[in-house]
């Protein structure tokens, strides 16, 4: 898994002598901020995984020379700078591309011949021909920085207008929805590959990577309900988007913390840190979530998005399904929406199991009442509890009703179907 | 073994001051990064001298110090892992001040990890070892023992907050006691930032649970 993230070429390891590359900005910033590195000791390698995504992915290739000298501030962005086994520090001046279109010449010359094209990328459908305006370029691992030529590597502005085409693609409806998601998700991560080569941190990669995230969340969600596809695995697909959106939420929070500054504030970066607390509402998903709360800015913590974030935490730990829905309901936009969404029918479940528990025997639980309660539709509650062994019958009017103290009550083994949630509020829908 | 233990630390110090000195000029605090993996070094070299690992307790000390000031706490499971597999009277060897300071740290972590028991565990250890005297070493450690014995349900006397000045502490200890949710979440908003910062924070909402 290591060979994913690195985009340079590792030293040798070598075992007294761990070498650390990192990368870093040359204007103040507080020592106590989390720094991207990277150790290669062996046991340090597969630590918290974020964490060493993100350093994977600003780790630059160490050539190995012993001079030294001043930062070199490219772009008055950013500096890199290697430390090799020694300690000394050394500068390594970044890429630029020059790549005008979105994929490379020679790449789409090559994929042409190989008929390695894919359904978006065709000219009139032929596997064997594409345009300048079609391609796009691949992901793929490099081993070294050395070999990368700048006629690879895009700018920052044909990067922009990729990003965009990409996803304006989202809305197409000629091809399934995995086609489509397989296609933005490669193509976003060669993205992304080519900002890091070229080290481009500033407030633009800052909104390219915003709008990423955007993307693996709406996959995220997507990839939930879509049906099952004969040439596509959907649940690795969905497994591999979620390792995505948590990576390129990390490099986000970086990017962030690179571009501090006391003048300037991200509209968005609340939101977005918001996402990452409700990802790890669901326990066997999100790190230590109180460390990683050691690195959030004051003001960020403070804002409504945090706060909405830490309360439905709170409320998610402590059973409180009826304040969970309700501000849920109430308060989620649509990103926030789609990251708790698989939380909501265990909630529901749990609410589903302390009626039972709880209420009166001679009192059964009206459903009209119950699908209030969950906010869901009066037959989609029915299906829950029959989905957690429960039995619904019919009262003497005829309405349905849910019988109390039912001793065989079980969360559903295979998983929820796909519940709506009818009461959010739209407004957001359409970012 | 004594030059040594003065090198580990002032290496550390230096380092910190350094970097204070170069953030606020303008440029990259680098040196205490620097001066983990010069420790790591060390580490390693220690660890291969013999059966008894003599000193070693002591720089890893050091560098969890570093590492939780950096915030790569993650990397410190090597070397506990590397600690555990000493056998058990082994460590008693250790000093008692290493062996009170890599308890603090190793119970600091489970906090992190939201693991209370263990944590328990740890930092009992380090509170009751602790030389009495060093006050403001154990009002380190009962930051974060405080939290923890809370959740598991034991409250501190207020003659302890009193004497090591966790006035913080006070009303989260006061609300459970009085089941006083109002109160709870008052004081977790009053000393959020505090909290936060020291990771216990979550645990302490867990109090609202009982």
């Amino acid at each position: 898994m290591e060979r994913d993230r690195a985009r340079g070429q590792r030293p040798p390891p070598s075992s007294s002598s761990p070498s650390s590359f990192s990368f870093r900005r040359s204007t103040p910033r507080d020592s106590r901020n989390f720094t991207p590195s990277w150790s290669s000791q062996d046991e340090a390698r597969n630590r918290n995984r974020s964490n060493s995504d993100s350093r994977g992915r600003w780790s630059r290739n160490p050539l190995p020379q012993t001079t030294s000298s001043g930062g070199l501030n490219y772009g008055g962005a950013s500096a890199v700078q290697v430390e090799n086994a020694e300690g000394s520090c050394l500068d390594v001046p970044s890429l630029v591309g020059t790549c005008p279109s979105m994929c490379p010449a020679q790449e789409m010359a090559q994929r042409e011949r190989l008929r390695d094209l894919a359904v978006f990328e065709r000219l009139h459908g032929n596997p064997a021909k594409s345009s300048p305006d079609l391609a796009v370029k691949k992901f793929c691992r490099t081993l070294s920085t050395k070999d990368v030529r700048s006629s690879d590597l895009r700018p920052l502005s044909v990067l922009e207008s990729t990003l965009d085409y990409l996803l304006n693609l989202m809305d197409s409806t000629e091809e399934p929805f995995e086609v489509v998601h397989d296609f933005i998700f490669d193509r976003t991560r060669s993205i992304r590959q080519d900002l890091s080569m070229q080290n481009i941190v500033d407030r633009k990669a800052i909104s390219m990577f915003e709008k990423m995230v955007q993307f693996h969340v709406l996959s995220h969600h997507k990839l939930r309900i879509i049906k099952p596809s004969p040439y596509y695995d959907i649940s690795s697909l969905h497994y591999l988007n979620m390792e995505q959106l948590v990576k390129t939420l990390t490099s986000l929070y970086n990017l962030y913390e690179l571009n501090r500054n006391p003048d300037s504030v991200y509209n968005n970066e609340a939101e977005f840190r918001s996402l990452y607390v409700l990802f790890c509402l669901n326990p066997t998903k999100g790190e230590s979530l109180a460390l990683w709360f050691r690195q959030v800015p004051a003001h960020v913590i403070r804002s409504k998005e945090m706060m909405f974030a830490r309360r439905i935490l709170r409320y998610f730990r402590m059973g409180n399904y009826k304040r969970f829905l309700g501000t849920v309901a109430a308060e989620a936009s649509h990103l926030q929406f789609c990251i708790i969404e698989p939380c909501i029918n265990q909630v529901r479940a749990l609410a589903v199991s302390c009626i039972n528990n709880s209420c009166y025997k001679l009192h059964p639980y009206p459903l009209a009442d119950l699908s209030n309660l969950l906010m869901m539709k009066e037959l989609e509650v029915e299906s829950l509890c029959n989905a957690c062994s429960l039995d619904v019958t019919v009262d003497n009017g005829g309405n349905k009703i849910l019988p109390t103290k039912q001793a065989n009550f079980s969360h559903p083994k295979t998983g929820f179907d796909n519940y709506s949630f009818p009461y959010l509020k739209q407004s957001d829908k359409n970012r | 073994m004594e030059a040594l233990y003065v090198v580990a630390y002032k290496i550390r110090v230096l380092a910190q001051r350094a970097d204070r000195e170069v953030g606020s000029s303008g440029k990259l605090p680098e040196k205490l990064k620097g001066t983990s993996s010069f420790l790591m070094k060390v580490f390693g070299v220690l660890a291969q001298k013999g059966p008894k690992p003599v000193g070693t307790l002591y720089v890893i000390c050091q560098l969890f110090k570093i590492y939780f000031k950096l915030g790569t706490v993650h990397l410190c499971r090597s070397f506990i892992r590397s600690i555990e597999a000493v056998r058990i009277f082994d460590f008693e060897e250790f000093p008692k001040r290493d062996k009170v300071t890599y308890m603090y740290y190793t119970g600091r972590l489970e906090v992190f990890n939201e693991n209370f028991p263990t944590a328990n565990h740890m930092l009992s250890y380090a509170f009751t070892h602790c030389n009495p005297h060093s006050e403001a070493n154990i009002r380190m450690i009962l930051k974060y023992l405080i939290p923890v014995k809370l959740s598991l349900g034991i409250l501190p006397q207020d003659w302890l907050l009193e004497k090591y000045n966790l006035v913080e502490y006070r009303n989260v200890v006061l609300a459970p006691k009085s089941g006083d949710l109002r109160l709870l979440r008052a004081a977790l908003d009053e000393h959020e930032g505090r909290f936060l910062r020291s990771g216990v924070y979550l645990a302490e909402e867990n109090l609202n649970h009982s």
